[in-house]
């Protein structure tokens, strides 16, 4: 879906990639114009990425162009404190479209425990969006993109019963 | 339609408001009127002191005119309400209220809170307790909701389209999640 500016930039987020052969002349893309190496760590958009990383070189080799690594964002660090206190991370500090990105990732890779402990996360994280749309009460939980989106739906509806409650009494 | 992003995902007030309009009421007129053809619903005639069934658009027309006086729902009697907020308060569900109780109970108390024959500031209390015990259960349910299921009987029109939003998108991400 490219209608979602949340899905351009979750696509632009930069991914850790692996060459797994030697390419000459591809050094544009990280702003030379030498060969790059089979074995350079690179970090390219996912976007790009996820082509790269699914295309054979030839069509009887199983060799891809590039292998993909786990983004930092997804580290088990990450992971574990989304576990431990799901309402209180700043997703946004670990990516501005953490959920988008995780999506996209679970659809190229199985990675049940993440699909799992942010499942529990968006769970208990969507009842504190429901907490600070009905109320600004303390400090303003720490959203995401998608979770400020969802956010600002649901104040609008809040703020207009709201009005028209003041207004039938 | 170009409608702005929040008209998308849910009513407003005011347009619920304007369906609930259509409610039949109990009005008991002060002066005859002779039967009429609306558009899609004939008014029948009215005799002054003889209980006749309207929608609440045309009573609370009427009553601006003095033309007719109220008969306020059973349910809002205050003994009743406060049936329903103990009820509330010990179930785990909600209490079957009206599909419209929020838009029509405001609209009789600004429109007609003269022919209401019990304490007006009991009764705004007990509706303004009822909404926000309903709101706690629903924050409550929020967090049990799963990719395929959530269970809510009860909700009226009003509540059920303030939490639409959050959980239909809530519940596309976990099933997004799920697979």
């Amino acid at each position: 879906m490219y209608y979602d500016i949340n899905d351009i930039e979750t696509e632009g987020q930069r991914v850790p990639t692996t060459f797994n052969v030697t390419v000459p002349h591809l050094g544009h893309i990280v702003g030379n114009t030498e060969t790059i190496e089979s074995g350079t760590v690179l970090e390219l958009p996912l976007w790009l990425a996820g082509q790269l990383s699914t295309v054979q070189v030839d069509n009887d080799a199983e060799t891809t162009f590039v292998s993909l690594e786990e983004p930092a964002v997804f580290s088990p660090d990450v992971i574990n404190a989304l576990k431990s206190a799901p309402v209180s991370l700043d997703l946004a500090e670990q990516s501005t479209v953490f959920t988008n990105l995780a999506l996209h990732w679970l659809q190229m890779f199985d990675f049940p425990e993440l699909a799992n402990v942010l499942y529990d996360a968006v769970q208990q994280r969507s009842a504190e969006i429901y907490d600070y749309a009905v109320a600004q009460r303390g400090a303003q939980p720490q959203f995401d993109e998608s979770e400020r989106q969802l956010y600002r739906l649901v104040h609008g509806v809040m703020r207009n019963m709201r009005a028209w409650q003041a207004f039938g009494q | 339609m170009a409608l702005p992003g929040a008209y998308l995902e849910a009513f407003t007030a005011e347009e619920i408001s304007f369906q609930a309009e259509d409610e039949l009421i109990t009005i008991i007129p002060r002066r005859h009127i002779q039967e009429m053809q609306l558009a899609g619903w004939k008014l029948p005639a009215l005799r002054p002191m003889r209980r006749t069934d309207v929608p609440l658009w045309l009573a609370l027309l009427l009553k601006k005119q003095d033309r007719c006086s109220i008969v306020f729902p059973n349910w809002m009697d205050e003994a009743v309400l406060k049936d329903f907020v103990e009820k509330e308060r010990v179930e785990p569900g909600f209490s079957s209220l009206p599909w419209f109780w929020q838009p029509q109970s405001a609209a009789l108390l600004a429109g007609a809170s003269d022919d209401y024959t019990g304490n007006l500031d009991n009764i705004r209390q007990l509706l303004q307790d009822l909404r926000e015990i309903r709101q706690a259960k629903v924050r409550q349910g929020i967090t049990l909701v799963n990719e395929s299921h959530m269970q809510m009987d009860g909700l009226s029109l009003m509540e059920l389209n303030e939490v639409r939003p959050l959980m239909s998108k809530t519940m596309a991400t976990l099933q997004k999640l799920h697979q």
